[in-house]
């Protein structure tokens, strides 16, 4: 009676596993496979792979979408790329809304929404992420993942005791060999993340560009928080722009940091020494990816605003300012958005043999006004030649 | 591929063999538990592994 009991319990202990095994499948499943539309400008050139570039990463989920908008007139060429880090919502979302809206009128900008698509199939454990986000728009919710800062592991594993950064020999943690900020310029026949690194860099070498942009958001509690980090190459350029939003634009100051030349990985620092390009890095602040933050949800990730992380800020804890108004998106995309803008500005004044004229992207103010989703497209309604999945 | 690619395929193949083994000593640890704590702890360390042989976490 009793050997029936213990069975029969087992039989429901695993029913109950199983349907949860089912249910977190299910949703874990639907989190990897969700694609997000893109309605892209009408003034792209054209839409390429990044295998076009190296067949490294052909077939791999980092095998992203690079939108190339050439005016065919001779001026300067631009990377822009979010997704770096899948847990930076602002990012991926400001590139978007180059790639939705841009017309270039000279020189050429290339622009990757998630340049690591691995990572936003992922969540981090242990830290309650929502799986998705979104945002309104006037035709709806423009629904994204929400990932990891690094890939997935089902694309990347195992994971090295150490991780040892190529070709610099740089020991860094292990899990930092499935993060791509941490794997410039690359390897060729590395792990996904370092091939996709490998991938990019040629499309900067054979692409000619001269200046990178990469999109970021950091935690009130870090220190590189709220400025533009340069490459040497790019110094000048960082330290105007930087000047020119603080006095003009921003509300928070953005400052300029020099990229450490001894840290390795890092975009700001690989992409400028491998290549001809000027490569920047921007960051503003995310109070969803504090440690002292309350509950970790959509709202968190939209608003910005933290009790927690303000009460911290009042105790001068806090490397950026944080008030009732919090870090909404809208902020974040708005900086951004504008930090890009400016900064292709400040090289058209420095560089004029690189010049690069853009329209169709809006003001700080104007994203702040309207919301980011004013300028993000109906994909159901778009001509469907026009539609790509990131 | 390259060799570095080929060798990491390996690895990864073997991981999931390891996987699978430890799966599979869970599950007999399983059967034969005689206590239901002992059984329902079994149960909730089975399910990662179930989640990554199936490639959905």
């Amino acid at each position: 009676m009793k050997k029936m009991n213990m069975k029969a319990i087992k039989a429901l202990i695993l029913a109950i596993v199983f349907c949860a095994v089912g249910i977190a499948g299910y949703l874990f499943h639907e989190h990897r496979t969700y694609k997000e539309a893109v309605v892209v400008s009408p003034y792209v050139t054209e839409v390429k792979k990044l295998s076009d570039y190296s067949d490294v990463v052909k077939g791999t989920v980092n095998d992203c979408n690079v939108y190339i908008f050439d005016s065919g007139v001779e001026g300067g060429t631009m990377l822009l790329y979010g997704g770096t880090h899948a847990e930076e919502p602002a990012c991926n979302t400001a590139a978007l809304l180059f790639t939705e809206n841009l017309k270039v009128t000279q020189g050429k900008v290339i622009v990757i929404d998630r340049i690591n698509t691995s990572g936003s199939t992922s969540t981090r454990m242990g830290e309650a992420y929502p799986r998705f986000y979104s945002i309104e728009t006037p035709w709806g919710e423009k629904t994204f993942r929400f990932g990891d800062r690094a890939a997935n592991p089902l694309d990347s594993w195992p994971d090295p005791e150490v991780y040892i950064h190529y070709p610099s020999g740089q020991s860094l943690a292990y899990v930092d060999i499935r993060n791509i900020n941490r794997n410039w310029p690359g390897k060729k026949d590395g792990l996904l993340t370092e091939r996709t690194a490998y991938a990019a860099m040629e499309l900067i070498r054979q692409e000619g560009v001269d200046m990178t942009l990469d999109f970021h958001e950091a935690e009130l509690e870090y220190a590189v928080e709220n400025t533009i980090v340069a490459h040497e190459k790019a110094n000048e350029i960082a330290a105007m722009t930087s000047m020119l939003l603080t006095s003009q634009v921003f509300d928070v100051a953005i400052g300029m940091e020099f990229s450490p030349t001894e840290l390795h990985g890092l975009s700001h620092r690989e992409i400028g020494d491998y290549s001809d390009a000027a490569s920047m890095l921007v960051e503003v602040a995310e109070p969803l990816l504090d440690r002292i933050r309350g509950i970790t949800d959509e709202e968190l990730l939209l608003s910005g605003k933290d009790r927690f992380v303000m009460k911290a800020g009042e105790h001068g804890l806090l490397y950026a300012p944080i008030d009732e108004n919090g870090w909404p998106i809208e902020k974040r995309i708005a900086r951004h958005v504008e930090t890009a803008t400016t900064i292709m500005e400040v090289n058209n004044m420095l560089h004029p043999d690189r010049t690069i004229l853009i329209e169709g992207i809006p003001s700080y103010e104007e994203i702040m006004a309207n919301g980011p989703g004013a300028y993000y497209h109906d994909p159901s309604t778009a001509d469907p030649a026009y539609v790509y999945y990131d | 591929m390259s060799v570095l690619q080929v060798i990491n395929t390996i690895i990864t193949v073997f991981y999931y063999l390891i996987s699978a083994f430890f799966l599979f000593a869970i599950a007999k640890v399983f059967v034969k538990s005689h206590k239901v704590q002992d059984a329902i702890l079994y149960s909730l360390i089975m399910m990662p592994f179930i989640l990554r042989l199936l490639r959905l976490k």
